[in-house]
């Protein structure tokens, strides 16, 4: 008797673990792939080989020096942009509310630049005031968008607005600054992955292991949060602590993410839309869209080093050519369809 | 079976205090429709009744125990509200939106099991949205919508369900189709049910205890055919009014009198 609900729940289920380890193996043969591919090719089975320590030095220094660190940084901040993204959008229900369209990475952007221009910062310094700067962004954003409860446009304009004024900011510090140190930090803005070393990938990788487990675990609330406030706490959920520790885990990937890559644009914004049509129906899919911001940074930092000629483009400038239409088509359609 | 009561309850927001110390005991096994004029506090109150909002004073007695003194996921067990207007998440399904009404069943380590495929199953039937379990939820009609969101409250298996203005948005047939269905909720399995509803004819047509609310007080509270009276309507909503039987229920149909539809040939001005 209970046929219908049981097959169809099972199919969705069936459709989000599909999605969900395809977007996994597509991560893994990108990131293999960017290991392998290069001026100095090395084959799969030798890159294989040379990752469980099996192989010969002189592929072991390209391997483990030059590209893994470069690749696990597209990995790790593709997983965390991909998370956070996901997160803001399902707890505002608002696919505009990604931290790299309200500012949360432009507060993260402009405190990196201030430690560069004015203090003369360099290495995990720029790391550290990255984070600093999201995290203030974003309790700025949240107190002046609380009129008793955080309401969603009203979130996404406020922190337009705040992140708009940060980034003259930016623009302003920029102009103040020696040549030499503009250009490092106008490198920092566009957002890349390149020439990372481990010391970049360790503290990354570390803030990862203790923020991804808890959001995910956190995340479970989304799917009576997505309901809104109000029916959240009548099916019992926790609503005020989950979605504080839900923002503040959002905010803390977003900012340890710019804090290693630059504010990569849109990473966060486009993954969870794209993880919930691959799940499809209606689940937060916070597994896959981090699985499927680790794609899109691994691909555009593949394609913008090997795939557009002699010239190599950070990974930002390709993510942002792909992520601006999609914010106008958003746009555009927000409008028409007459929000809330 | 399931009790509920308000005592001394007052509620509001800020400063502004909505409902003031109103005290009502819900009858169990029983339709209860609250109805007032716009801004009455009916609704806040029916927010109270279902802890979304916090008693400045007073309090609202689950099963004889104060409402804020118990975990939510508790009162979730026994007590189900559907708000104004829910807003689903965009492309979720039928089945996976009623699903989520199973949550207050299951814990940390007690996942989904073959109770809760039962549990939304039955939603979906008493509902008659089983067909509609693998649609989006966006797709359906206004009247479909809403009977969905009532699985999902079902699904919750409450002894008491607790419904802000279920029929807004909804054409005359679909008002009825949904009164219809909470009556047979209440009849098979003698569901609590409390509604706050607009339609003041409707509302005594389906109301075993009707209560009558004004600025944050009962003004009266009873059963539809003993305490709605032509006095009464002009003194809570400020309007004349006759008032004959349902020609359908026979239960107390309110005519308004306006202006300038007068069958006594009076002006009222």
């Amino acid at each position: 008797m209970t046929g219908v609900v049981a097959a169809h729940r099972r199919a969705e289920q069936r459709r989000a673990t599909t999605a969900t380890l395809a977007t996994g193996t597509a991560v893994l043969a990108v990131f293999l792939l960017t290991l392998s591919y290069g001026e100095f090719q090395v084959s799969l089975p030798d890159v294989v080989k040379s990752l469980t320590g099996t192989g010969l030095p002189a592929v072991d220094y390209i391997v483990h020096t030059v590209r893994l660190p470069r690749a696990l940084t597209a990995l790790l901040v593709g997983l965390a942009f991909g998370l956070s993204g996901a997160i803001f959008q399902r707890l505002v229900r608002n696919p505009l509310a990604s931290p790299d369209v309200i500012g949360v990475s432009a507060g993260a952007s402009t405190a990196a630049v201030t430690a560069m221009i004015v203090f003369g910062a360099g290495g995990l310094l720029v790391s550290v005031a990255a984070l600093t700067g999201a995290i203030l962004t974003a309790t700025v954003i949240y107190l002046l968008s609380w009129r008793s409860g955080v309401g969603g446009y009203r979130l996404v304009l406020v922190g337009i607005g705040i992140g708009a004024g940060l980034s003259s900011v930016t623009s302003f510090l920029m102009t103040r600054a020696d040549v030499r140190v503009a250009q490092e930090a106008l490198f920092w803005l566009t957002g890349s992955v390149t020439g990372r070393t481990w010391g970049h990938v360790q503290p990354l990788a570390v803030e990862l292991l203790v923020l991804v487990p808890l959001c995910l675990v956190l995340g479970r609330a989304l799917n009576g949060l997505q309901l809104g406030d109000d029916l959240a706490r009548a099916l019992g959920w926790r609503v005020e602590a989950t979605r504080l520790g839900l923002l503040l885990g959002g905010v803390l990937l977003a900012g340890a993410a710019t804090a290693a890559a630059g504010p990569v644009a849109f990473v966060a914004f486009v993954s969870g839309p794209i993880a919930a049509r691959l799940v499809g129906g209606g689940r937060p899919a916070l597994p896959a869209s981090a699985l499927v911001g680790a794609l899109v940074l691994l691909v555009a930092d593949f394609i913008g080093a090997h795939l557009l000629g002699d010239v190599q483009f950070p990974a930002g400038v390709i993510t942002g050519v792909v992520g601006a239409p999609y914010l106008l088509w958003l746009l555009a359609t927000a409008n028409r369809r007459g929000h809330q | 079976m399931t009790t509920l009561r308000s005592e001394k309850l007052s509620l509001g927001y800020g400063e502004r205090r909505v409902v003031d110390d109103l005290s009502l005991d819900v009858p169990t096994g029983e339709i209860t429709m609250i109805v007032g004029p716009n801004a009455c506090g009916k609704s806040t109150f029916l927010r109270g009744l279902a802890r979304l909002l916090s008693p400045q004073a007073g309090s609202v007695l689950l099963d004889g125990r104060a409402l804020h003194d118990t975990p939510s996921r508790e009162i979730a067990v026994k007590l189900g509200i559907l708000p104004q207007g829910p807003i689903a998440p965009d492309g979720i399904t039928v089945g996976d939106l009623v699903g989520r009404g199973r949550h207050p069943h299951q814990g940390l380590f007690r996942r989904w099991n073959a109770t809760d495929d039962e549990a939304v199953t039955q939603a979906l039937t008493a509902t008659g949205t089983l067909d509609l379990t693998a649609r989006a939820v966006d797709e359906l009609s206004g009247g479909q919508r809403q009977r969905v969101w009532i699985a999902m409250a079902l699904a919750q298996r409450t002894g008491v369900l607790l419904l802000d203005e279920p029929t807004t948005y909804l054409d005359v047939s679909h008002q009825v189709e949904v009164l219809d269905l909470l009556t047979d909720l209440n009849r098979r399995d003698a569901t609590t049910i409390v509604a706050v509803l607009h339609d003041l004819n409707l509302a005594c047509r389906y109301a075993d205890h009707l209560v009558v609310m004004k600025s944050g007080h009962v003004v009266t509270a009873g059963v539809p055919t003993e305490i709605l009276t032509e006095e009464v309507v002009a003194e809570v909503f400020g309007m004349p009014c006759r008032i004959v039987a349902d020609p359908v229920s026979a239960t107390p149909m309110v005519v308004p009198i306006g202006r300038h539809h007068n069958a006594t040939g009076r002006e009222d001005t």
